[in-house]
């Protein structure tokens, strides 16, 4: 049992190291330095809140793109493909542009969950009831294109260039300046998305032998589906409601961990949820010992990680089939 | 256990696959459908199944409407083996045929032994271990059927379960259904080969253009007429040691 578990031990053990280290470590140094008060302060407004949205945003972009990469069985699938978290960033972008964050500071994570409920009130509604995932992938690339290009039209039309700068570096992803506020925003609909795509383990390991039959074994293949939206449109449109558009981690995290889970897509999703906390925690820990005064984004240093990832998956792909 | 079909409709993308089709299958009974390709046999046997829903007409078990069964206790009764052999993730052979009882939730006990059991009537349980992306066509095909086999349901279905197999296994796997059929479940596979159907099949539905052109034993459906109307080919017919032995000679 325990031999068969092993690397979520590991992995779990890992993430209460790094979540251990982000608490303890910052621009203000290791431990808490400047007083008791000071240091509490430290503590509980800037380092507690940045090490659970961390933990929590990873394992939901982890969880998330292993659900989706099992479910549309597609390595190359991510949690954006379904475009919650265009509908996300659109509807933070929009909540900047109306001017609604200067009157009212929820109105960005607010306007981002608003976002993501209607992209994905679309996707199912442009899908049909009945589609597979390739409709339901071409569903999700066109609202995610569509919102998209209303980004950049925001952006195009932003009222001033403070408004410009501020929403291009939300969108960069960044868990600077987030408090225990945007934790209870962001929690509960985290822990429900992420809940409901655990429930998944045995569905997705069936439907890796076809739809036909998984339905054979008694799949309800319309309920997996909307399973998978409803978790993935919680956690994802939760997570980039409060820290913006954070790449790479949901194509990455399962990708690594997939031969340690046998191949097996029901169990790699606890693995890539630990794997996705352990890489944003860690992340975000190297930013602000790097970048203390918020320069560098969370999202530019994923893709940072990302794009080489890539470029690793190509070679081995080209080693693995030849010329 | 009785599965049937009563007027049968079938539509795959607004065009009708298979038109009008009464069938009843019994336990202790095992039944080929034969006919040419595109005559609907896969589609039949999916609608069998319950995975597809009839256009007209309507499927039972034990009377009562196909669609109206929860599904997890259907997958208990109904194992279907689909023509296409779909992986899409290189999991183990241990694993890919552990699926097999993923409706009855018992891996620790009877599902063990369920799966063993599997592995071992289907050959597999050498190469346990290795992923299934690794194993040759034939090797998949056989474990497979293992995890159909794993499911122990009273019905098997199976879409040319037999192609891609060499002709020892090929006996092996029909062998397997007789045995089961023996034993009380109903067994109906899809299948081209003729010899087979006619040594190991007490029944035959002969399917063409979506409807069934025959239906009954061996002697009465392999016959030079029926395969002419169905197959466009003319057959030699023969028993060799008491064997029947159906060979196609030439088209017609």
């Amino acid at each position: 049992m325990i031999g068969r578990h092993r690397t979520e031990m590991l992995l779990a053990c890992g993430l209460i190291v790094c979540f251990a280290a982000s608490l303890a470590t910052g621009p203000a140094g290791f431990g808490f330095p400047g007083g008791a008060d000071a240091g509490w302060l430290i503590f509980s407004e800037i380092r507690l809140p940045r090490a659970i949205l961390g933990a929590l945003i990873g394992a939901a972009l982890g969880l998330c793109g292993a659900a989706l990469q099992g479910y549309l069985r597609n390595p190359l699938a991510e949690p954006g493909l379904l475009g919650v978290t265009g509908g996300a960033s659109l509807g933070a972008v929009i909540a900047i542009h109306s001017g609604a964050t200067a009157l009212f500071a929820l109105a960005l994570p607010l306007g981002g969950l608003l976002g993501a409920a209607i992209a994905t009130a679309s996707v199912l509604l442009l899908a049909g009831s009945r589609s597979g995932p390739v409709t339901l992938i071409l569903a999700g690339v066109a609202i995610s294109s569509l919102a998209g290009a209303l980004t950049t039209l925001a952006l195009n039309l932003s009222p001033n260039p403070f408004a410009a700068v501020e929403m291009v570096f939300w969108l960069l992803g960044s868990l600077n300046d987030r408090s225990l506020v945007h934790v209870w925003i962001a929690s509960p609909l985290i822990v429900a998305g992420c809940a409901i795509l655990l429930t998944l383990r045995r569905e997705l390991d069936a439907l890796s032998l076809g739809d036909d039959v998984a339905a054979n074994l008694g799949l309800d293949l319309a309920k997996v589906r909307l399973k998978v939206v409803a978790g993935t449109a919680l956690a994802i449109g939760a997570a980039t409601s409060v820290a913006g558009s954070i790449g790479f981690v949901g194509l990455v995290v399962p990708h690594l961990l997939r031969r340690f889970a046998e191949n097996e897509p029901g169990r790699l999703l606890v693995m890539s949820a630990l794997g996705g906390a352990i890489l944003v925690v860690t992340a975000d820990l190297i930013l602000r010992l790097l970048s203390p005064a918020g320069d560098l984004k969370l999202g530019v240093l994923t893709a940072l990680i990302g794009a080489p990832f890539f470029l690793w998956l190509v070679v081995k792909t080209r080693q693995e089939i030849g010329p | 256990m009785t599965l049937a079909a009563s007027d049968l409709c079938v539509a795959l993308d607004n065009r009708v696959v298979v038109t009008d089709v009464t069938v009843e299958l019994r336990g202790r009974e095992l039944t080929a459908v034969l006919g040419p390709n595109g005559a609907g046999k896969s589609t039949f046997l999916r609608a069998l199944a319950g995975l597809l829903p009839p256009a007209r007409g309507r499927v039972t078990l034990e009377g009562k409407s196909i669609g109206d069964w929860d599904k997890s206790r259907l997958a208990r009764h109904i194992g279907f083996l689909p023509q296409q052999r779909i992986i899409h993730w290189p999991l183990t052979v241990e694993r890919t045929v552990g699926l097999g009882r993923m409706p009855y939730n018992d891996a620790a006990t009877t599902g063990r032994s369920a799966v063993e059991s599997a592995m071992t009537d289907m050959d597999v349980s050498q190469f346990r271990s290795r992923p299934v992306t690794d194993l040759s066509g034939g090797e998949l095909a056989r474990v497979l059927l293992a995890r159909v086999l794993a499911q122990e349901t009273a019905i098997l279905l199976a879409d040319e379960p037999a192609a891609g197999l060499d002709p020892a296994h090929q006996l092996t796997l029909l062998n397997r259904f007789a045995a089961l059929a023996k034993s009380g479940r109903t067994v109906a596979i899809a299948m081209h080969d003729l010899s087979l159907a006619a040594r190991y099949c007490q029944r035959i539905i002969l399917l063409k253009n979506g409807r069934v052109l025959a239906d009954g034993t061996p002697d009465t459906v392999l016959t030079t007429q029926l395969l002419r109307t169905a197959f466009g080919i003319d057959a030699a017919i023969a028993k060799i040691d008491g064997m029947p032995v159906v060979l196609p000679v030439g088209l017609c």
